[in-house]
């Protein structure tokens, strides 16, 4: 039988918050009226379709105990009790009175393991054990979880009494519960029966290769939205006496606005890769991340400094000129390599301070044709990267039992990617130059979502 | 597709390069499902299967177009070829009758200096990096007509072939040229063949040889024996002996007349010129054509395995699609209206206290009341869901029989439930219809819970259909409820 386990407790205790977290789907009913959730609801967790565990998201008990009271009005011995429990949702199974009772024990009466869910931030009470009485006449396996939602810890008194019902009882905060802390979780739940172990590793395992996966998928998106925004341009055609002045004023700001298109449209797939589709809108206003992609601050904060950008600058001069040293077999006493750093250097400081250096063409090929575009700027490649890293942490770390708007504080208040290791850094740089020299011909692609892959696994200094 | 044709990549990377118009989720699924259905093991030969299902256009692909053009450019270049040998080869066996074909100028013409070339080709290709061979490609490319009619067909037809012919980055488009190349080169040899033939076949040809150089016949004919070697044993027809090779030399000072036997002697050369410009023109063309042809298509298919969009591709193939298959749920909606805070002022000692669940300690709930209400109201009865509806009941008579009012207090930071609904109607059947029963839904520091939290409170108990049923407003005034 497939590990199926029925989440169940007191209304408004994270119920859904944990089943919402484990199986990554934010679009889980989380309210804060009770009765939010009126019917189980399973949460397959599957690899190619072959289930693995179960998860039963289930409405919290109302009358425990006048559950209780019948079961007590039939008792017998102590063999006899998860037949009663079961005599109970089959005798009730149409009484409205007992419709979120039903719904929460059927899935155990049919063989699913108890996941009891209690908030630990708040104190204990006496008309809890009424819940856990009849949890423990199921005689199903069960475990109780510690939910956090508050800022108190009545962690102590919950668990001198959880442990008097449950085997296994464990802390688990299903809104800040990070990737690790999850895939404990789903160990823990293979140690209520022998024979759950086996699928939940398969479980385990896929969900860890899955998210190198995602990393690497996220790469492969943030590296074509890169080369896209390197390769886009604005042409327009522009009658004679027409002013070219508002005209390349209009086509810069069309680029623009295709430009931040297009790392709208990378932010939704690495989004729909993490299964974080409805985010977008919950992000607010005061976010980081809206930033708008064309300010001055935003490139200090996202981007290179300009003195990295100098050095960087040079090194790829030098490697040019090199070229030359190398053809000439030396002869040129390495003045290749020297004037190649001084040009690379010089145009990076002069060029790092404009915020989108846009090339301007002008054309007489039946008239004017003007060509805004590609944007040059040196720093920007690094400004795109940057958001796309800060982006890709937020929703790779985001839980998804989490509603609060998208919120992230950086270690430093500018230049994120003056932070990346050297070696990255220059390897990048070489991969930038290639894009600016020759768009995405050869293996730049390839080397690129490598390296970007290295960057998004890199620790975020915040 | 084991051995992907051009057509095969071109129409791939584009189908791919429009699939992104598709959301991931959506090609993740589809891609996986043809992954489970396939079962070659080859990338290759998986990207095939996968082709066959989803795509493969058929002749009219940009791919196929390209293709043809493709063909097309080999036939033109190998019709150009042949003439360009055809030309070369009827002035280099030019023979007037005067003086004897230059041998040495002919083979130097026909078989030295494109030997030449060749070699440079075939180091510019060495895959080795030596300083500046990598500049001097670029260089070559750079001057390469075929460098222009890539970048064109790039740019038409959006394929990224041949974007990298300048930068010695692209093993397709450097094979591609050499390919070209040397159908060109096998067109000029047969050309240059036909001709001779033709001219030997139908018109008298005397080869001799000539040089300023102090050199003896030994040491041509020495040289002219190893460079007949590869032939030497099954063609000596083909092989000058030290006769003909002494006897063929000639000074244009000597106007002397050929004698008809020395003539025809002299034709005797044809054929080792032929095999000349066969072995060494000819056969290492087309061998370098099939080497070529060979690269090429080793090139296609990593141009096909190695790009990024298809390296997704296979990954979405193999990686198991691991996913959670939400069943139907079904939310309930939270209650509209909601149950108003009392509009009755002050307290007096008939008002009855009831503690719901330990919700407070009882000298608590009084000291609450008095805090808040400006009085302590009447006795306390607590009461909780451990207890029976009968024990429930007996404890509720310590109401006051003439209370206005019925104060509960209640833990605010539990849900209000259903079992709490049950017990107000018990509490209503205790005490009447008239006195109002008001919720004080209470906090773990034993203060209200903020207006929040009273509003769930209120909108939960407005299932419950009592017209005197209130819940207390969060934000009081000492000695006022509302």
């Amino acid at each position: 039988m497939i590990p199926t386990f029925a989440v169940v407790g007191h209304p408004n205790k994270g119920k859904s918050s944990i089943v919402a977290t484990l199986a990554e789907d934010e679009r889980l009913a989380i309210g804060p009226t009770p009765g939010t959730t009126r019917r189980a609801a399973a949460h397959t967790f599957s690899i190619d379709d072959q289930p693995q565990y179960v998860l039963v998201d289930t409405p919290g008990f109302q009358r425990a105990r006048a559950v209780l009271d019948w079961l007590l009005g039939r008792s017998t011995t102590a063999s006899a009790r998860p037949a009663l429990v079961a005599e109970f949702v089959d005798a009730h199974k149409d009484d409205p009175r007992f419709v979120d009772e039903c719904e929460l024990l059927r899935p155990i009466v049919e063989g699913a393991g108890i996941l009891y869910v209690v908030d630990g931030s708040k104190p204990y009470g006496a008309e809890y054990e009424l819940e856990m009485q009849i949890l423990q006449w199921t005689g199903r396996p069960r475990m109780a979880l510690i939910n956090l939602i508050g800022a108190d810890d009545h962690q102590g008194e919950w668990r001198q009494a959880l442990d008097q019902y449950f085997s296994l009882v464990r802390v688990f905060d299903a809104v800040a519960a990070d990737f690790d802390t999850r895939v404990v979780l789903l160990k823990v739940f293979g140690e209520l029966d022998d024979e759950w172990r086996a699928p939940l590793d398969r479980a385990v395992a896929a969900l860890v290769v899955e998210r190198d996966r995602r990393r690497r998928r996220s790469a492969a998106e943030i590296a074509a939205c890169l080369i896209d925004s390197l390769q886009l341009v604005e042409r327009m055609s522009l009658g004679d006496d027409e002013p070219m002045q508002p005209a390349q004023q209009r086509m810069v700001e069309r680029l623009q606005k295709r430009l931040r298109g297009r790392e709208r449209q990378c932010r939704e797939a690495v989004q729909g890769l993490y299964r974080h589709q409805t985010l977008e809108w919950q992000e607010g206003s005061q976010s980081l991340l809206d930033t708008d992609l064309f300010t001055h601050d935003g490139w200090e904060l996202f981007g290179l400094s300009r003195q990295k950008l100098v050095v960087s600058g040079a090194l790829t001069g030098a490697l040019a000129g090199g070229g030359i040293d190398a053809l000439l077999a030396g002869v040129s006493l390495a003045l290749g390599a020297g004037i190649g750093a001084l040009i690379g250097g010089a145009s990076a400081w002069f060029g790092s301070g404009e915020l989108a250096r846009i090339k301007v063409l002008g054309e007489t090929i039946g008239g004017r044709i003007v060509q805004v575009g590609p944007v040059k700027a040196a720093n920007f490649p690094w400004v795109l990267l940057g958001r796309a890293w800060v982006h890709h942490q937020l929703v790779a770390e985001r839980n998804h039992a989490y509603r609060e708007e998208i919120s992230l504080a950086l270690q430093s208040d500018q230049n994120l990617m003056d932070g990346l290791p050297d070696e990255m850094r220059k390897d990048l740089q070489k991969i930038f130059a290639r894009l600016f020299k020759s768009g995405a011909a050869g293996d730049v692609r390839g080397d690129l979502i490598g390296l970007i892959d290295r960057v998004l696994d890199s620790p975020l200094a915040r | 597709m084991r051995k992907p044709h051009i057509a095969d990549v071109i129409d791939v990377r584009r189908w791919l390069a429009d699939d992104r118009d598709h959301s991931l989720a959506d090609r993740l699924q589809r891609d996986r499902a043809i992954g489970r259905e396939i079962v070659e093991k080859q990338d290759i030969e998986r990207i095939s299967a996968w082709w066959q299902r989803v795509g493969a256009e058929g002749d009219e692909s940009v791919g196929h177009r390209v293709m043809a053009l493709s063909r097309l450019a080999v036939v033109v270049l190998l019709v150009a070829g042949v003439a360009l040998g055809v030309a070369v080869g009827s002035v280099a066996f030019g023979y007037e009758g005067d003086y004897p074909v230059n041998l040495l100028a002919l083979l130097g013409v026909l078989v030295g200096i494109p030997l030449l070339l060749l070699v440079l080709t075939l180091v510019l290709l060495m895959p080795v990096r030596l300083p500046g061979l990598s500049a001097a490609r670029d260089a070559v490319s750079a001057v390469n007509p075929g460098r222009w009619v890539g970048a064109w067909l790039d740019r038409h037809t959006d394929m990224r072939l041949y974007a990298g012919f300048s930068s010695s980055e692209s093993d397709f488009s450097r094979w591609q040229l050499v390919v070209f190349s040397q159908w060109i080169a096998v067109g000029y040899f047969v050309g240059i063949l036909v001709v001779g033939w033709l001219l030997v076949a139908v018109t008298d040809l005397a080869f001799g040889w000539s040089t300023t150089l102090n050199m003896e016949a030994a040491t041509v004919h020495r040289w002219l024996s190893w460079a007949a070697i590869p032939w030497q044993n099954w063609l000596p027809i083909a092989v000058p002996d030290a006769a003909l090779v002494e006897a063929s030399r000639f000074y244009r000072l000597d106007t002397g007349a050929v004698p008809l036997e020395r003539a025809a002697q002299l034709g005797q050369w044809w054929p080792f010129v032929l095999m000349m410009i066969l072995v060494y023109g000819l056969l290492p063309r087309f061998a370098l054509l099939l080497v070529g042809r060979w690269r090429l298509g080793m090139a296609a298919r990593s141009l096909l395995c190695d790009d990024p969009e298809v390296l997704a591709l296979l990954d979405r193939l193999a990686a198991p699609g691991v996913d959670f298959i939400q069943q139907a749920e079904i939310a309930g909606q939270p209650p509209t209206k909601s149950v108003p805070a009392p509009l009755e002022r002050g307290l007096d000692e008939k008002t009855g206290i009831v503690l719901w669940n330990e919700a407070l300690a009882e000298g608590a709930a009084q000291a609450w009341l008095s805090a808040n209400l400006g009085t302590g109201g009447g006795p306390v009865v607590t009461v909780g869901i451990w207890q029976s509806d009968t024990d429930i009941r007996a404890r509720l008579r310590a109401v006051p029989a003439d209370a206005r009012r019925v104060m509960v207090f209640t833990k605010g930071w539990e849900p209000p439930l259903l079992e709490f609904l049950d017990f107000l109607t018990v509490l209503r059947e205790c005490i009447g219809s008239d006195p109002g029963i008001t919720v004080i839904p209470i906090n773990t520091a034993a203060s209200h819970v903020d207006e929040s939290d009273r509003e769930i409170w209120a909108r939960s108990l407005s299932v419950h259909d009592d017209p005197r049923l209130y819940v207390l407003q969060a934000t009081l005034d000492a000695g006022a409820e509302a």
